[in-house]
C-alpha cells in the first residue's frame, strides 16, 4: 500500500515536472 | 547471402514501398482533415466522441497547451495503467485466476507500454489477466502509437505553416489517427493472423495430454511457497511425471496486429513473435515485418505532401531505406557466416538450396521455420522502429550480427522508427545536418524556408542527447551495482552487452530485449522506468517547441545559397550525421562488449 501511494506520487510529480519543462523551454526562446 | 535471401528482401522491400505510398497519401488527408473515405462511417463517431468529451475540434492549440494536453493524457494513462494491473486480481476477465502484479513490474509496466516503449519484465501468459492484456496493454498500443503521431504531425506543420502559433489539436490527432488509421489497420491484420491460426478467444489455459509421458526433478516448496533447501543450500528437490500440458491462449489475434502496426512491440506471450500462436506461419511472418515497417515508412510519403514537396520525405525515405539495407546485409552476412569457433572444427556451415536445403550459418536462438534471413530481417525492422517485437533472440547472434539490431536502437530509432518518433527523430537530425552545411558555406542554414536558429538547435541538441545519456549512465549504474550485475546469464563481454541493450532499449522506447537478463528486479524496474519516461517524454516536449518556434517563422524564398535537401548529397550527407552522432556515441561501449565479443571469438 505505501509502495502504491509512493509510485503514484511519483508518477504525478514526474508528470508535471514534464509539463514544468514546457514552460522552461519557452523561456529560453529569442535569447 | 543466398540467392533466397536476396529474393526474399527484395520483394520485402518492393511490397514496402508499394503499400507506403498509396497510405502516406490516405494519412496526409487524415492529418490534413480532408475527407478519407472512412470518415463517411467513422464520422459521427468521431464527432460523437468530441461531444462526450467537451472537445472543440475547430480549436487549434499552440505548442505549449499541444504539449501540455499531450502529457496530461500520458501522465492519467500511466496511472490508470498501473492502478489496473494492481487491481487485477478484483477485476474481471480473469480465468486463469492472476494476482496482483507486483507494484515496482507494475510501474515499469505502465511506463512501458503508455510511452510505447513495451520493455517486459513479466511473461505475459502468466502474469496478466486478459482484462489487463486488452483493456491496459492493447489499448495503450493504440493510444501511445496515436500520441506518437499526433506529435509528428504537430511538428509537419510547423514545418509548413508560416507566421503562425497553433499546431493543430492534440485531441483530434489522437482521435483521428486512432480511429481512421490504427484501428481499421488492425482491424484487418487481426482477422488475417486469426485466418492463419492466431488464437482470439476470451476461454482459459487449454490442457492437452502429451503423447509420451516425461520424468522431470520437482522442486519442493514449503506451506509459504518458498523452496526446500538441502544441506548444501540447494533446493530439494523430488521426481515427478508430466502427462499433460498446459497451452495458454486468449484474445491474442487483437494485440498482434497493433503490437505492429504500432511499433508497439510487447507480445501476448513471453517469446513474442517466436510464438507459433503469435507468428504461426511464413505468411504471417511477413505480414508482421510488413506491419511494423508500414506506417513509419508511409509517413515519410504523408511529410512530403504535407510540406507540398513530395521530395522531401522521399529523400528521407530514401535515407532511412539505405541505412537498412546496409545494416541489415551485416547483420544477415554475419548470422550466415556462423561461428569462427565451429568452422575451425571443420563443421560445414554453408547454405543449401535445392532439395537438400538446410541453412547453415548461426541458426541458434532462431525459429526453424523462419531461418535466417528472416529472422534477421524480423530483428532488423523490429530494432530499427522501436517495434520492441522479436521471432528470434539476439542474445544468441554472432557478436557482429548481435550488434546490429543494438546499433539500430542506438542511432536513435530514426531508421524507419517508432510510428510518428522515428520520422520526429529523423527530422531533427534533418535540422543538424542542414545546421552542419550551413557551417560549411557559412549561411544561415534554413530548412523548408525556415531559418534554423540557436533555439532550434539547442533543443535539437537535447533530443539528440538524452538517449545516449540514459542508456550510456544507466548502463554504468547497472554495472556498478553487484545485484543488477548478478542478474546477466553470462560474464564476460556477453554479459556487458545484455545490460547495454537493455538500458539502450528502454532509453530509446524500443522495448525488445536481448534476453539473458532476468531484468525483473526492483532496481531494472524503476531506473527501466525512468529511462523509459525520460526517453519519450524529455524528447516529445522539445520537439513540439521546435514545432512551435518554427511554425511562427516566415518562409525565406529559396536562393542561390539554399542548400538543397532533396537531392542525393543530403541524403548522403544525413546519413553521415546520423551515422557520426548515433554511431560514435556508442563506440567505446560496443567495444567493451560486441566487438570485444568478437575479438575473442575470432582471436586465437
Amino acid at each position: 500500500m505505501i509502495s502504491d501511494l509512493a509510485y503514484i506520487c511519483l508518477i504525478v510529480v514526474a508528470t508535471a515536472a514534464t509539463v514544468g519543462l514546457a514552460g522552461f523551454f519557452e523561456s529560453l526562446r529569442g535569447q | 547471402m543466398t540467392t533466397n535471401a536476396l529474393f526474399q528482401i527484395v520483394l520485402f522491400l518492393a511490397v514496402l514501398m508499394g503499400l507506403a505510398w498509396p497510405l502516406g497519401a490516405y494519412m496526409a488527408r487524415v492529418y490534413q482533415g480532408r475527407p478519407c473515405g472512412l470518415d463517411r462511417v467513422l464520422g459521427p463517431f468521431e464527432r460523437l466522441l468530441y461531444r462526450v468529451s467537451g472537445v472543440d475540434p475547430g480549436r487549434e492549440m499552440d505548442w505549449k497547451a499541444y504539449a501540455v494536453a499531450f502529457m496530461m493524457f500520458s501522465g492519467v494513462s500511466i496511472l490508470l495503467l498501473y492502478i489496473q494491473q494492481r487491481l487485477q486480481v478484483a477485476l474481471p476477465l480473469n480465468p486463469d485466476g492472476m494476482a496482483a502484479v507486483a507494484p515496482d513490474l507494475a510501474l515499469n509496466t505502465a511506463v512501458s507500454f503508455a510511452t510505447n516503449t513495451n520493455w517486459q519484465n513479466y511473461g505475459g501468459e502468466s502474469t496478466m489477466s486478459y482484462l489487463t492484456q486488452m483493456l491496459g496493454l492493447t489499448s495503450h498500443n493504440f493510444l501511445s502509437a496515436a500520441a506518437g503521431m499526433s506529435v509528428l504531425a504537430a511538428l509537419i506543420r510547423g514545418l509548413s505553416r508560416r507566421e503562425s502559433r497553433i499546431l493543430g489539436n492534440f485531441w483530434t490527432d489522437l482521435t483521428r489517427t486512432t480511429l481512421y488509421i490504427l484501428m481499421p489497420l488492425s482491424v484487418v491484420l487481426a482477422l488475417v493472423l486469426v485466418w492463419q491460426g492466431t488464437p482470439q478467444t476470451f476461454e482459459g489455459a487449454a490442457t492437452a495430454k502429451i503423447m509420451e509421458p516425461t520424468g522431470y526433478d520437482n522442486p519442493l516448496k514449503d506451506d509459504s511457497g518458498q523452496p526446500v533447501l538441502d544441506q548444501a543450500g540447494k533446493p530439494k528437490t523430488e521426481p515427478a511425471t508430466m502427462t499433460e500440458q498446459t497451452i495458454s491462449r486468449g484474445p491474442v489475434a487483437s494485440q498482434e496486429a497493433i503490437k505492429e502496426l504500432g511499433t508497439n512491440g510487447g507480445g501476448f506471450f513471453n517469446v513474442n513473435s517466436a510464438h507459433p500462436f503469435e507468428n504461426p506461419t511464413p505468411f504471417s511472418n511477413f505480414l508482421e515485418m510488413l506491419a511494423i515497417l508500414l506506417i513509419p515508412a508511409a509517413l515519410c510519403v504523408t511529410f512530403g505532401i504535407m510540406v507540398l514537396d513530395r521530395r522531401q520525405g522521399l529523400s528521407i525515405l530514401t535515407a532511412m531505406t539505405l541505412l537498412f539495407v546496409v545494416l541489415l546485409g551485416a547483420c544477415l552476412m554475419s548470422e550466415q557466416a556462423g561461428n569462427p569457433k565451429l568452422a575451425a572444427l571443420g563443421v560445414d556451415q554453408t547454405a543449401t538450396e535445392g532439395a537438400a536445403a538446410q541453412p547453415g550459418g548461426n541458426m541458434e536462438g532462431k525459429e526453424a521455420r523462419f531461418g535466417i534471413t528472416d529472422s534477421t530481417l524480423f530483428a532488423a525492422a523490429a530494432t530499427g522502429t522501436s517495434c520492441g517485437a522479436v521471432n528470434s533472440m539476439h542474445d544468441s547472434y554472432t557478436p557482429l550480427g548481435g550488434m546490429v539490431p543494438m546499433l539500430l536502437i542506438q542511432l536513435g530509432e530514426v531508421v524507419y522508427g517508432g510510428v510518428g518518433s522515428g520520422l520526429s527523430g529523423m527530422l531533427v537530425f534533418v535540422i543538424v545536418a542542414v545546421f552542419v552545411a550551413g557551417l560549411m558555406v557559412g549561411r544561415t542554414p534554413e530548412y523548408l524556408g525556415k531559418k534554423i536558429e540557436p533555439y532550434e538547435m539547442k533543443m535539437a541538441s537535447l533530443i539528440i542527447l538524452i538517449p545516449p545519456f540514459l542508456s550510456l549512465m544507466g548502463t554504468g549504474l547497472a554495472m556498478l551495482v553487484p545485484e543488477a550485475k548478478a542478474a546477466i546469464a553470462n560474464p564476460g563481454a556477453h554479459g556487458f552487452s545484455e545490460i547495454l541493450y537493455a538500458f539502450s532499449s528502454m532509453s530509446n522506447n524500443n522495448g525488445s530485449a536481448f534476453a539473458g537478463l532476468s531484468a525483473n528486479l526492483p532496481l531494472y524496474n524503476l531506473a527501466g522506468a525512468a529511462c523509459m519516461f525520460l526517453g519519450r517524454y524529455w524528447l516529445a516536449i522539445p520537439t513540439l517547441a521546435i514545432a512551435g518556434s518554427l511554425a511562427a517563422k516566415k518562409i525565406v524564398p529559396q536562393g542561390a545559397g539554399t542548400l538543397p535537401t532533396h537531392t542525393p548529397l543530403f541524403v548522403g550527407l544525413l546519413i553521415s550525421v546520423v551515422l557520426v552522432v548515433g554511431a560514435l556515441t556508442f563506440f567505446p561501449a560496443l567495444a567493451l562488449g560486441p566487438i570485444a565479443e568478437h575479438l575473442g571469438l575470432v582471436g586465437r
